[in-house]
């Protein structure tokens, strides 16, 4: 083990020194949900899917099938599920991870 | 009169002792993070924990004895600072030598562990007793192969001060290498004094929080921490004094060298703690007795024969 403990002096460490370095997150990272309005179709199969009852879906025209989506942060599990069950493919999951606040209704947010 | 003041609260007193020591544990706490690819805490962390543990507020448990639980800190910080007094730094002079200082070292660096275990039994809390036995337990373990350890390179150098033993091997550096096994001895039994992984069993945090000084907060636990920083300076000056023969003439060489050998000795000690796991009280009573002691005991014999022999 020494040769292992040893040399680890002379290498960089492996601490990634957040937040002044951003670290790198991988390709298929789940982060907020962004929302495509042109897609979605107002099923609602989002929001009957997920666990936490994170994502509501509201239609905003009386004539047209246009639908505007509100998900809280902190019920949001990040679980993907949503994602996973749109017919339509309405839901992406960006890399965005910095969602704190310093307020609960703040976190209730447009996508 | 002003130069004995100057002495005891400058350097090498309490100021040098408190920065130096402050220095050691920055040291110790950056090596043992670059061994586990870790980046470390900056270089005045420790003043920071200092300051932080003094500006908190020191609660007593109401069970306690408050008299004991006041007055413990300051007596370990009292009893390794005024070890400072006998060690050589500057060459192989110390302040106050006499002969037979290295057992008043000796005795006076057993105190700070009595007073963690008095520190710990008289709190009255279930943790701290645990944690107060191990430290006295830990203590019958590794004090033995300690002495003798040291008590080798004393028979060789004939005399019992430390600043004679450093001088007669400042002479004669190459009978420093008959004291290799005492070396390993000693760097194995200060580790054990220290309470330093992998003898952290009286602070075996996972297991009795934080053994005897669970019920410590405030400005007694800054204490007992500026303690344990000032023994490592103590020991490891000791170790340094007696096992590495390198010396100089002049005053500042003598002080630079001074800091490198501890600056070594702290380097192996941060290399043990960040190799190997704790053990338990049972083992490491077993090994200090069945192993230490009798290669103690071999280091001994072989000062003796060298000594006869020449």
């Amino acid at each position: 083990m020494l040769s292992l403990v040893f040399p680890s002096l002379f290498k960089k460490p492996a601490t990634v020194l957040y937040p002044f370095v951003k670290p790198e997150v991988v390709a298929n990272f789940r982060g907020k949900l962004k929302f495509d309005q042109s897609k979605c179709i107002g099923c609602k199969i989002c929001m009957r899917d997920c666990p936490s009852e994170a994502i509501e879906i509201f239609r905003i025209s009386e004539t047209e099938k246009i639908f505007k989506a509100v998900v809280r942060l902190d019920r949001c599990l990040y679980c993907g599920q949503c994602t996973d069950s749109c017919p339509k493919d309405a839901l992406e999951m960006t890399k965005e991870f910095a969602l704190a606040h310093f307020n609960r209704e703040s976190l209730r947010v447009d996508i | 009169m002003l130069l004995s003041l100057l002495y005891i609260f400058i350097f090498p007193g309490i100021l040098f002792l408190s920065v130096y020591g402050l220095a050691l544990e920055y040291l110790d706490r950056k090596l043992y993070a670059r061994f586990q690819n870790r980046v470390g805490p900056p270089w005045f962390q420790p003043f920071a924990d200092f300051m932080k543990l003094m500006g908190k507020e020191g609660i007593i448990p109401t069970h306690a004895d408050k008299t004991m639980f006041k007055v413990l800190p300051s007596f370990a910080v009292a009893a390794v600072s005024v070890v400072i007094l006998y060690l050589p730094i500057w060459g192989t002079n110390s302040l106050y030598s006499f002969d037979g200082d290295l057992i008043v070292v000796l005795y006076l660096l057993t105190i700070p562990t009595i007073t963690f275990f008095i520190a710990g039994w008289s709190s009255n809390s279930l943790y701290a007793t645990i944690g107060a036995v191990r430290t006295i337990t830990q203590l019958f373990a590794y004090e033995v192969p300690l002495f003798m350890s040291l008590l080798g390179p004393a028979i060789l150098a004939n005399s019992w001060s430390v600043s004679g033993i450093a001088a007669f091997y400042s002479n004669n550096p190459l009978m420093a290498l008959a004291n290799i096994p005492g070396f390993i001895v000693a760097i194995i039994a200060i580790q054990g004094k220290l309470e330093r992984s992998p003898f952290d069993i009286p602070d075996a945090e996972t297991e009795i929080v934080a053994g005897p000084f669970t019920e410590y907060s405030g400005r007694f636990l800054a204490f007992f921490r500026m303690a344990i920083d000032i023994e490592m300076i103590v020991v490891a000056s000791l170790v340094a004094a007696v096992f590495l023969p390198f010396w100089s003439t002049s005053i500042g060489l003598g002080i630079v060298i001074y800091l490198v050998k501890t600056v070594f000795i702290v380097f192996i000690l941060a290399l043990i703690r960040a190799l190997m796991a704790r053990i338990r009280i049972e083992q490491m009573v077993n090994f200090c007795w069945k192993f230490l002691a009798p290669l103690a005991i071999l280091q001994i014999l072989i000062d003796i024969i060298i000594k006869v022999l020449l």
